[in-house]
């Protein structure tokens, strides 16, 4: 049985439809990686299965059961986390306070008592690596650890299905590495990824399975080895140089960007 | 050949706690220099710094060589050293034309109009979205306007934050292109860029900030090969 299926779901703002029919199904365990130009619906695709946005037609379903409609706050309790793009921490809250938000508001099985929600929060601190900085205020926080403090909050609520909104975004080589190792420790507790990224060593270096969205609709989808060399996604999405820079077949190790110049 | 930008000896920072220590830099008339470093070893504090827009506790900033340490933004911005920054922040609910014009707010001669066909002509993408409310736009796009709002104030220096953020990797390609040959047509860059293969790959030279000091320096060709940056900031 599939996690989460998506079925021919479509969006429209204004003039412009953002998703035309996208579908797709996520089995439990895998890490999928959602990628295409800016503008492709990438985001939109998130937002209606975590029900910020209603989709205009199609259905998507849980476990085989309709989340269509529902609010997000009831989306988040079946066990469907999420991260946004633009992190939006409390400010005058420390980062374990922050994070026992996700513990006591979000969980399937009701409120946890405060104690409990910050026993909570110490736990997956630790799993994303802010255990030792989680009485720091997050104003103090660097642009990675505001990163590792979204997916923090949003693993608070014990979900099984995470999906993370550009959680690399302006990190440098080495800290996507330290991420990737974070989003590593996150699969082996049991959760299921979905995540969306333009850092091409991500996809390559953790996703069982790629996505790429094209003017709203798949484009194509397969391993990420076969995605990235797919012509249509160096076309529409990666450009010649990239190709050019890149050492055919990557799916050896994930340090695909090598330094020879051709 | 005289400098620039000079930078000696720079501690500067927020609510009187230094974030950058003791930084020297210089850049060149023309040049197009990368500044890398780790998330957090204080490359944007650096650009807020020359921009006037952090506190400035030691040290001095010349450009052009007068000394502009300490400074009003409004009055380091009409000497030409303009700020492109980071997460591009524009004004969503305007249109592009607009934005752009906001670059030249400070300007009153009568070429501005001018200036913005001129401009335009470094990204055609953005021809027939000019009535276009920048919010609309994808982030590549928006990404141009803030470079091309930049390029209205008529810098001799544009130092541009991280342009590549959250672009998909032809864009990011496609954005480097321009900056490049806005380089080339003769204004000098000052380039803060995560994606530290490109940004060595355009630049002339570069600087490496670690924990809010200059660590390392040099040709950007010699950098691409250090083996240290190699380790720290490509992960190779």
């Amino acid at each position: 049985m599939s996690l989460l299926a998506v079925r021919d779901v479509s969006k429209r703002f204004g003039g412009v439809k953002a998703l035309a029919g996208v579908t797709f199904t996520i089995e439990p365990g895998q890490v999928l990686g959602i990628i295409g130009p800016n503008g492709a619906g990438k985001t939109t695709l998130l937002n209606c299965i975590s029900g910020l946005t209603r989709a205009d037609a199609g259905d998507i379903r849980w476990e085989e059961q309709s989340i269509s409609g529902m609010p997000p706050y009831r989306i988040a309790r079946l066990g469907i986390g999420r991260t946004f793009q633009i992190v939006r921490p409390f400010p005058s809250m420390t980062v374990r306070e922050n994070t026992a938000m996700g513990a006591l508001f979000g969980r399937p099985d009701g409120r946890l008592q405060p104690g409990a929600a910050l026993k909570e929060a110490d736990e997956v601190l630790n799993l994303v690596g802010l255990g030792e900085k989680r009485h720091h205020t997050v104003l103090r926080l660097t642009v990675p650890d505001r990163k590792r403090l979204e997916v923090a909050r949003a693993l608070a609520m014990r979900p099984r299905l995470l999906l993370l909104d550009e959680v690399m975004a302006g990190l440098n080589s080495v800290e996507v590495e330290q991420a990737l190792t974070m989003v590593r420790r996150v699969q082996e507790q049991g959760v299921t990824i979905v995540l969306i990224e333009h850092v091409m060593k991500v996809i390559v270096g953790v996703c069982s399975q790629a996505l790429v969205l094209n003017f709203g609709r798949t484009l194509v989808e397969g391993p990420p080895a076969e995605v990235l060399n797919d012509p249509r996604v160096i076309e529409a999405y990666l450009g010649e140089r990239y190709a050019r820079r890149q050492k055919p077949p990557p799916d050896r190790s994930p340090n695909g960007e090598g330094n020879e110049k051709t | 050949m005289s400098s620039l930008l000079e930078v000696e000896e720079l501690t500067a920072g927020f609510g009187g706690t230094p974030v950058l220590f003791d930084v020297g830099l210089e850049l060149r008339p023309g040049e197009l220099v990368a500044l890398i470093g780790a998330n957090g070893a204080g490359k944007s504090t650096l650009l807020g710094a020359l921009s006037g827009l952090v506190s400035v506790f030691h040290g001095a900033i010349r450009f052009g060589g007068r000394l502009v340490t300490g400074l009003r933004p409004e009055l380091i911005v009409a000497s030409g050293m303009v700020h492109v920054p980071q997460g591009r922040r524009l004004f969503g609910t305007m249109t592009v034309a607009r934005n752009l014009l906001l670059g030249a707010y400070r300007r009153h001669d009568r070429e501005v109009r001018d200036d913005m066909q001129r401009i335009l002509q470094y990204f055609p993408a953005l021809g027939d979205k000019l009535e276009r409310e920048a919010g609309t736009l994808s982030g590549g796009e928006q990404q141009m306007v803030a470079i091309g709002r930049g390029l209205m104030a008529r810098p001799k220096l544009l130092m541009i934050d991280e342009p590549s953020l959250g672009l998909a990797p032809k864009v990011v390609d496609r954005v480097m292109e321009i900056v490049k040959t806005i380089n080339q047509d003769g204004t000098a860059v000052l380039l803060v860029e995560q994606d530290v293969v490109l940004a060595l790959e355009i630049a002339d030279r570069g600087y490496v900030l670690e924990n809010g000091r200059i660590a390392m320096s040099g040709q950007a060709a010699d950098l691409r090969q250090d083996p240290a940056v190699r380790k720290a900031y490509l992960g190779i």
